[in-house]
């Protein structure tokens, strides 16, 4: 089926569209009311964005696990490099989900007056391009999307990451561009011998016996280069653990994801040996990561890292779920996902929120929820459904991914389990010192979130509660 | 007659242009820089216009002549130029200097260069690159202490007349063996012989050696770079932006069309300068806190990469050669053109730590520079992008996977070195205040992204007719 009014590039375009109104305004950086007026067109971007996926989850039949809606463009004559956009209902709600994470940290950043336009620019520019990466349907886009997405992640990172020493923002960058490199030479492997093929081909075309490890090992590695697990995993938790702005926070998060999506979408139909003997290690260095990490964030007193062990525990958990290449295992992925990074980006806004008001009282007292009832309802929720209590998607989807785990083998399956506990019991660990009653705490009900904050993370709950009924529950007609 | 004069009219208003300036310099009392660019750009404007009238006349058709080929070349080096130029004028304003003998020399340079594009004859190249040295010497010299330039001047001299005595050996070395210097007779001696022996081979390597030497490669760059760090910022930009196209297409007529035969040899010679230049241009632009030094480096990185297209020796190194020249010389016009917007007190901004913050007092600059910069990386979705695939597509067909792998990791060496730029730029507070720039700088950034743009969304609009001429071949 082809796109009607070319609908694709249009949630590409929405974002890029509103990053140029965004750059002309006439904000001034960090003034009071500094990027007002940016912040708007943003959130305008955005719902106007989610709307029009919406409507697009109207047109195409979820029920089908294959591609639709194409648009096809003659992007380049010589080298001849044709685009393909196209969309199935996995890639739809992962961009869903990002686009609402986008949105809660937007929402969550609307008080901040550093240079608020620049964080809003590159945020949009971020959106659109991350946006193309799912909707790619070509191993071209499909590149150009993934290594473009790098531009507004460092410059987020640079500038809004707090990081204190920024040779270690440029080794991200680096170490991310290594990867993209590294995809950007298989992609010219695939492309002088097969062309510009579609992704839907890709899973089908054989590579020679003599090359397929190193063909293999290449797309291992670039997609491996964005997921934080061992040894790739210094310059992202270097990175990411420091950041301290929520929304920074939750785009930087988004990055693994990338990864992940691009295994399913480039790992084959039938099984190679190269896949498999990298898809073993894989498992094996992906379960000792999340040990060592959930254990760090158990033990780690600092509630950014806790979160960022909990963001990692899972998606090694997605990823090692999206080496079974099972299709119901994939759809169980993308609705757990869906609720997945609603729940991290609405607990990244709480605890920036959080962390600001301890920062201005200059005080890491314990009880800090005690006296401000609204924010201690969104956080003890989102907590208690992150840790995959039935409260979102995460609970039933999850159940389904660990059961097929367990089914493929029984010990990594525990060990799973295992490492799930004990970032949950981080989290609990973390929202237990928040509630414990203590007198000394200066916060005040006047600390507690504004009710346009609350009415709006309400309806997130809504959001969450929704899904856990249907995952779906939006698609109507 | 009258039509042979008509034919020659792109030559001949360079040198109309020199007596009018000239005329106009000595009776005229308010001249000022804009006069000069104003003479310039008509002149300039109607060369544009009779080379592609013409394009395909030529009167001394066996010493130069004139194509598809050459008329391409020809007007994207003008267009840079005319560009370069009334940026320049913006300088010369500012800094309150003549600008007669910029203009003028600038000319007699740009008329040298569309003749070495032209020429058929390897004499009357080598004599055209020297006197291209000979130019850029009292170039480089303008408006700079005697102090301050002479040891590169005179090494730049010594090294232009060492490269003249070894090319013109070379030349007779030709002469000698195929009886003329002309292209056609060379390439069809060439092609008769058997096997081409020593002193050929010797001649190849003396004439292509001083056509290496004017690209600035490795190990002949420090010249350049120094040249680039020291002058005044319009010959700066000159000597970056306006030869390395000339330089380019004589190259690829030489390595394709001519010396075909010795495939072999050249792929060595020009894949091991390339590739020298590739690794010391990104190493040694990683060391440097000038910003002009800097990017003289990133010129010689991107010049090495170009080579490695040209290797491919086949119809597809041309576009591609030509599709990554021309990706570069756009962003690094944009690069120029912030630097003449980048101004505190009066002076010029010259290290990376002068434009700390520049993106929260200039913001526009700052996009700018990002944008060229990401665009110079081959970052998509940056033109520069463009340039890298064409490069990298036409070495693997022809080269495999070793040079790929190596011009791929020196990407990572040389986005190092601008990502230097950017985190001095947005990540750093601003040092001290930025004079006010001029709307103009503001306007030529703003057609150079919107030049960027539209070849990002639709390269073949920038890259389609280039296509079909350069196919096409010779």
């Amino acid at each position: 089926m082809n796109s009607p009014f070319a609908l694709l590039s249009l949630i590409i375009a929405i974002p890029f569209f509103g990053l140029l109104f965004a750059l002309t305004a006439k904000d001034e950086e960090n003034d009071e009311i500094g990027g007002r007026n940016a912040f708007n067109v943003c959130v305008f971007s955005i719902m106007a964005n989610i709307l029009l996926i919406w409507r697009i989850f109207m047109v195409i039949d979820e029920k089908k696990q294959t591609v639709q809606l194409f648009e096809h463009f003659s992007w380049l004559q010589s080298p001849k490099i044709d685009i393909t956009f196209g969309v199935d209902t996995f890639a739809l709600i992962l961009i869903l989900a990002v686009h609402i994470a986008v949105l809660i940290g937007v929402i969550g950043v609307r008080s901040n007056i550093y240079k608020q336009k620049s964080l809003m620019i590159f945020t949009l520019l971020f959106l659109s391009m991350i946006t193309g990466f799912f909707v790619s349907a070509d191993i071209f886009s499909f590149y150009i999307f993934f290594e473009a997405m790098l531009l507004p992640l460092y410059m987020l990172i640079g500038m809004f990451g707090e990081v204190r020493k920024q040779s270690v923002v440029n080794r991200f960058f680096l170490y991310n561009f290594l990867g993209a490199i590294i995809l950007f030479a298989v992609t010219m492997y695939i492309y002088k011998h097969h062309g510009s093929v579609t992704l839907e081909k890709l899973a089908k075309l054989r590579v020679p016996k003599e090359i397929e490890f190193y063909v293999w090992a290449a797309v291992f590695v670039s997609f491996l280069s964005r997921i934080p697990i061992w040894p790739f995993h210094y310059w992202i938790s270097s990175v990411s653990s420091g950041i301290r702005n929520p929304l920074v926070f939750i785009i930087s998060s988004l990055l693994p994801l990338t990864g992940i999506y691009g295994f399913i979408r480039f790992l084959p139909d039938k099984s190679s040996l190269p896949v498999e003997l990298y898809g073993t290690w894989i498992n094996i260095i992906g379960i000792i990561t999340m040990m060592f990490i959930s254990l760090i964030g158990l033990i780690n007193k600092d509630s950014q890292y806790k979160l960022f062990a909990y963001v990692t525990v899972y998606y090694i958990m997605y990823l090692i779920g999206a080496l079974t290449t099972d299709a119901l295992i994939l759809m169980n992925i993308g609705f757990s996902v869906f609720s997945f990074l609603i729940i991290f980006a609405g607990m990244s806004v709480l605890s920036g929120y959080i962390y600001r008001k301890q920062e201005s009282y200059q005080t890491n007292e314990h009880g800090f929820l005690c006296r401000v009832p609204r924010l201690s309802f969104i956080y003890s929720y989102l907590t208690i459904a992150a840790i995959g209590m039935p409260l979102s998607a995460v609970f039933i989807n999850n159940f389904l991914i660990l059961s097929k785990l367990l089914e493929s083998n029984i010990r990594m399956g525990m060990l799973l389990i295992g490492t799930l506990f004990l970032v949950g019991a981080t989290l609990l660990q973390e929202l237990y010192k928040l509630k414990l009653s203590n007198a000394e705490c200066p916060i005040s009900s006047n600390d507690d979130i504004s009710k346009k904050m609350f009415y709006f993370m309400l309806f997130v709950i809504f959001i969450l509660l929704m899904s856990f009924i249907r995952p779906l529950w939006f698609v109507v007609g | 007659m009258v039509q042979n004069w008509l034919i020659l009219l792109p030559e001949l208003s360079f040198l109309i242009y020199l007596i009018i300036s000239w005329q106009v310099n000595n009776h005229r009392r308010d001249k000022t820089p804009k006069t000069f660019f104003t003479l310039s750009k008509v002149f300039i404007l109607i060369t544009i216009i009779s080379t592609i009238v013409f394009y395909n006349k030529s009167v001394f058709s066996k010493v130069w002549i004139n194509d598809n080929y050459t008329t391409l070349f020809k007007t994207v080096m003008y267009l840079i130029a005319l560009v370069w130029f009334y940026l320049s004028s913006k300088w010369f304003l500012s800094k309150n200097r003549p600008s007669f003998l910029f203009y003028a020399l600038a000319m007699v340079e740009l008329l040298c260069l569309e003749m070495l594009i032209s020429s058929q004859n390897l004499g009357l190249t080598v004599f055209l690159l020297f006197c291209i040295c000979m130019l850029n010497w009292v170039l480089i010299r303008l408006y700079v202490d005697e102090d301050i330039i002479s040891e590169i001047s005179r090494l730049y001299i010594f090294f232009s007349v060492i490269f003249l005595l070894l090319s013109t050996g070379g030349c007779l070395i030709f002469f000698q063996e195929a009886k003329s210097l002309n292209y056609t007779d060379i390439a069809t001696y060439l092609q008769k012989t058997e096997i081409v022996s020593f002193k050929l081979r010797l001649a190849t390597s003396l004439i292509i050696a001083f056509l290496l030497f004017m690209m600035a490669l490795a190990p002949f760059h420090s010249c350049f770079v120094r040249m680039v760090s020291l002058t005044i910022l319009p010959v700066s930009g000159f000597i970056s932006l306006i030869p390395p196209l000339a330089y380019l297409a004589s190259l690829l007529v030489l390595s394709i069309k001519i010396f075909m035969p010795l495939q072999d040899m050249l792929y060595w010679i020009l894949g091991i300068f390339g590739g020298v230049s590739v690794f010391v241009g990104a190493l040694s632009a990683n060391g440097m806190s000038n910003l002009r030094c800097l990017f003289g480096y990133s010129t010689v990185y991107h010049l090495g990469f170009v080579i490695f297209s040209v290797i491919a020796f086949n119809q597809k190194s041309l576009l591609s050669s030509f599709a990554y020249m021309l990706v570069f010389l756009l962003a690094m016009l944009g690069i120029y053109t912030c630097f003449l917007g980048l101004k505190s007190r009066g002076e010029y901004l010259k290290t990376l730590s002068d434009i700390k913050g520049v993106s929260v007092s200039r913001p526009y600059i700052g996009v700018a520079f990002l944008i060229f910069i990401f665009s110079l990386i081959g970052m998509p979705p940056m033109t520069g992008f463009l340039g890298l695939i064409s490069v990298v597509n036409n070495t693997m067909a022809a080269s495999g996977w070793f040079p790929i792998i190596a011009l791929l990791m020196s990407l990572l060496l040389i986005a190092n070195a601008y990502l230097q730029v950017i985190r001095h730029l947005y990540f750093e507070a601003p040092n001290g205040s930025f004079d006010r720039t001029d709307q103009s700088i503001y306007m030529s950034l703003l057609l150079n992204m919107i030049l960027v743009i539209i070849s990002l969304v639709n390269p073949d609009y920038l890259l389609k007719d280039a296509a079909k001429i350069l196919t096409g071949g010779f």
